[in-house]
């Protein structure tokens, strides 16, 4: 092995493990997420060593006898699976041609197959193959298909990956179940607002507030976590005498998340909400209707052009909006930018596949650097806001000692600071999205769309 | 990587005991450890059973025209490896002694796998040669086995000078650390006991562990393995397992 860790039982999340090259190797690939088990591989091994005439160990042969796999989740049976026999050789460093030896008798000898590693015949058992679940929206659409078909299409890959998160969220296995469910709403909730001449009017104003309503009850809880995941954040911040000041406001805030999950689940077993997951599926899957046509003046439209359209327009909204934005701007002129913003995103994310990748890509990554920006600025005037309601609540239920509210009075001002900061980064950030180059860039891919289809 | 040499300036005082045991203890415990073999007669590569041979033997490692890695053995134990001896390791003062920076070889040699272990412990030949100064040069620590005799008293003296003098002229030397031991401790004998009372006052980084003349120390050879792999509950197993407990915490 390139490193090992000796565990005394399996670690959940990659801080659990002690430092060592493991740890070091796992925090970049696993950062806040969890480590579930997904089965259990049992056998009866036999262990051979293969000796040379020294006595000395030169090779080792493994027999795996009745190799069975045994599902961990909650719908399996708990019956063993089988996986076959297996004969596994392990060389032993700097015997090279003893471990030639040996493989040459278990081909030509014993007459074995090569074997997928057990890992990897464990997985294809469960019908997984690592690394690849993506939150990111991935469908591939054809031009000429049309606009109702293609959007059903965006939000049929949305709702999956909502539905892939949902276990994890009602569960609280690690914070990204709940991040991936939410931005799945978004998304939804996006495409329905943006692309919403391509459905008749009355067939999707239910699911716009039923979204709505979903997306609320889910908002409590994700910035609860947001505050725990960037609390070692907060802690770094203060003297060094000071961080365990904040311990008091950690378990207030571990106390509210608790509270807040238990809405949030409350909600997920309501009966609102197992009747949205079921319109929602029918709708998805409803073959498009010719009456709709008359309702929904999109419908029938290219995707490429329905799409070019909207992303023609949210680009011009975006560019006009910022380019009011003045230091005397009020902060929710800068939220609502924000927000368009990731309209703007979306949109190009939900209909990247029609458009050729080196045009689309470079103006992502101006808007993300933009959005990041803007993100930045909304997150401190949420936080510096909520901390100070955390505190007036704290001091009401007498949680709070003077040391902590004043620990969280450095925080507020740090945020102050970083909030000034953003704002002042703004502009660059905005320019070079709203670049030249851009511009063009955007014309040319989307508003010729629509020159076209009015000639 | 910390690196550790089993050293001193006299012959059969249970030094290759003490490298080949406590490499042991120290991968029991999950450290990625090596041992080198820098004695030509090769005792600690015989008690891992391998055969004593290096391609282009010392003098391709030092100079490297050949890999340390692609010398290695893997042992009979996890996370143990073995870089063997070679009998042309007995002219490794001529070979250095045409190289640049001489004193320095070993040290870069080392720095190939300084990212694969976590302790690398080195078997020296005894006296005080070339190829010793290349040892000191290259280590945290050196462990000094001591028969609890007047003579030993002598050379642990000695070597203490001998760093001493060098220190100036060279700042790795200003850490390293002596970590003198007794080793082949006869408790019948008086002059030992006497010794084990009053030596240890005299050098700062004394260990307190010492290791008695045991025969399953002795019957390694016949079981060419450490004594832990086949005496896990021998006397001599504990004490070796103290004593990588007390060397552990010397060096960090």
């Amino acid at each position: 092995p390139i490193c090992s860790v000796a565990a005394p039982e399996a670690p959940r999340f990659v801080w659990e493990l002690p430092d060592g090259g493991i740890r070091e190797r796992l925090e970049p690939v696993l950062e806040m997420r969890a480590l579930l088990p997904l089965a259990t591989v049992t056998s009866r091994i036999q262990a051979l060593n293969v000796l040379n005439s020294d006595g000395k160990t030169v090779a080792r042969l493994f027999l795996d006898e009745g190799l069975s796999l045994c599902r961990e989740s909650d719908e399996s049976d708990g019956s063993p699976e089988p996986l076959g026999d297996l004969l596994r050789v392990q060389p032993v460093k700097g015997y090279d041609h003893e471990l030639a030896d040996v493989l040459e008798v278990v081909k030509k000898q014993l007459r074995l197959r090569p074997a997928d590693d057990l890992f990897k015949s464990a997985m294809d058992k469960l019908g997984l193959t690592p690394g690849n679940y993506s939150s990111k929206v991935n469908v591939s659409l054809r031009s000429g298909t049309r606009a109702d078909d293609a959007t059903r299409m965006v939000l049929e890959d949305i709702f999956a990956t909502l539905r892939a998160n949902e276990d994890g969220t009602r569960r609280d296995i690690d914070s990204e179940f709940l991040h991936d469910f939410r931005v799945s709403v978004r998304r939804t909730r996006s495409a329905l607002n943006q692309m919403k001449r391509v459905f008749p009017a009355d067939s999707v104003a239910h699911f716009r507030s039923e979204f709505r309503w979903l997306q609320q009850l889910t908002g409590p809880a994700r910035d609860l976590d947001v505050y725990l995941l960037g609390f070692s954040g907060y802690q770094a911040q203060l003297p060094d005498s000071a961080p365990d000041n904040l311990e008091s406001l950690r378990r207030f805030l571990e106390a509210k998340k608790r509270q807040a999950h238990a809405e949030l689940v409350e909600g997920l077993d309501s009966e609102r909400y197992a009747q949205l997951l079921s319109d929602w599926e029918s709708f998805l899957s409803k073959p498009p209707d010719p009456k709709d046509e008359n309702d929904a003046p999109d419908a029938v439209l290219p995707v490429e052009e329905a799409a070019g359209k909207r992303i023609w327009n949210m680009y011009r909204r975006v560019t006009e909006a910022g380019a009011a934005i003045t230091d005397d701007s009020p902060a929710e002129h800068l939220h609502e930018l924000r927000k368009d913003c990731k309209e703007l995103r979306y949109l190009l994310e939900f209909f990247q596949s029609l458009f050729p990748t080196e045009r689309v890509s470079p103006v992502l990554k101006s808007l993300k650097k933009l959005q990041d920006n803007l993100g930045e600025f909304q997150d401190c005037e949420v936080q510096s806001e909520n901390l100070r309601g955390f505190g007036r609540e704290m001091m009401e239920q007498a949680q709070a000692s003077a040391d902590t509210l004043m620990s969280m009075g450095i925080l507020v001002d740090n945020i102050a600071e970083a909030q000034a900061k953003a704002r002042a980064e703004f502009y660059e950030r905005f320019s070079n999205f709203a670049c030249e180059d851009n511009r063009k860039l955007f014309r040319d891919q989307f508003k010729r769309l629509k020159g076209v289809a009015a000639s | 990587m910390k690196v550790l040499a089993t050293y001193n300036i006299k012959g059969g005082v249970g030094k290759t005991a003490t490298v080949v045991n406590l490499s042991y203890v120290c991968a029991m415990e999950g450290a990625r450890t090596l041992v080198w073999d820098l004695d030509p007669q090769g005792a600690a590569t015989f008690y891992f059973r391998v055969r004593p041979k290096v391609k282009g033997g010392g003098k391709a490692l030092l100079r490297e025209k050949r890999d340390l890695d692609s010398q290695v053995k893997g042992t009979d134990f996890d996370n143990l490896d073995l870089l063997p001896a070679d009998f042309s390791y007995r002219n490794m003062d001529l070979v250095l002694d045409n190289q640049k920076k001489p004193t320095r070889r070993l040290e870069r040699v080392l720095d190939q796998v300084r990212n694969d272990y976590d302790y690398v412990f080195l078997d020296c030949p005894p006296g005080i040669t070339l190829a010793s100064e290349n040892v000191f040069h290259a280590s945290d620590a050196l462990l000094v086995p001591l028969i609890p005799t007047t003579l030993s008293a002598r050379t642990l003296e000695q070597l203490g000078d001998f760093i001493e003098d060098r220190k100036d002229g060279d700042k790795r030397l200003r850490k390293l650390r002596l970590l003198p031991f007794f080793s082949m401790v006869d408790v019948r004998k008086r002059m030992h006991m006497e010794m084990l009372e009053s030596l240890p006052n005299t050098s700062a980084g004394f260990l307190h562990t010492h290791i008695k003349a045991l025969t399953d120390v002795e019957r390694m050879g016949v079981h060419r393995q450490p004594v832990p792999a086949f005496a896990p509950s021998s006397p001599a197993t504990t004490a070796y397992e103290e004593l990588w407990q007390e060397v552990r915490t010397a060096v960090g």
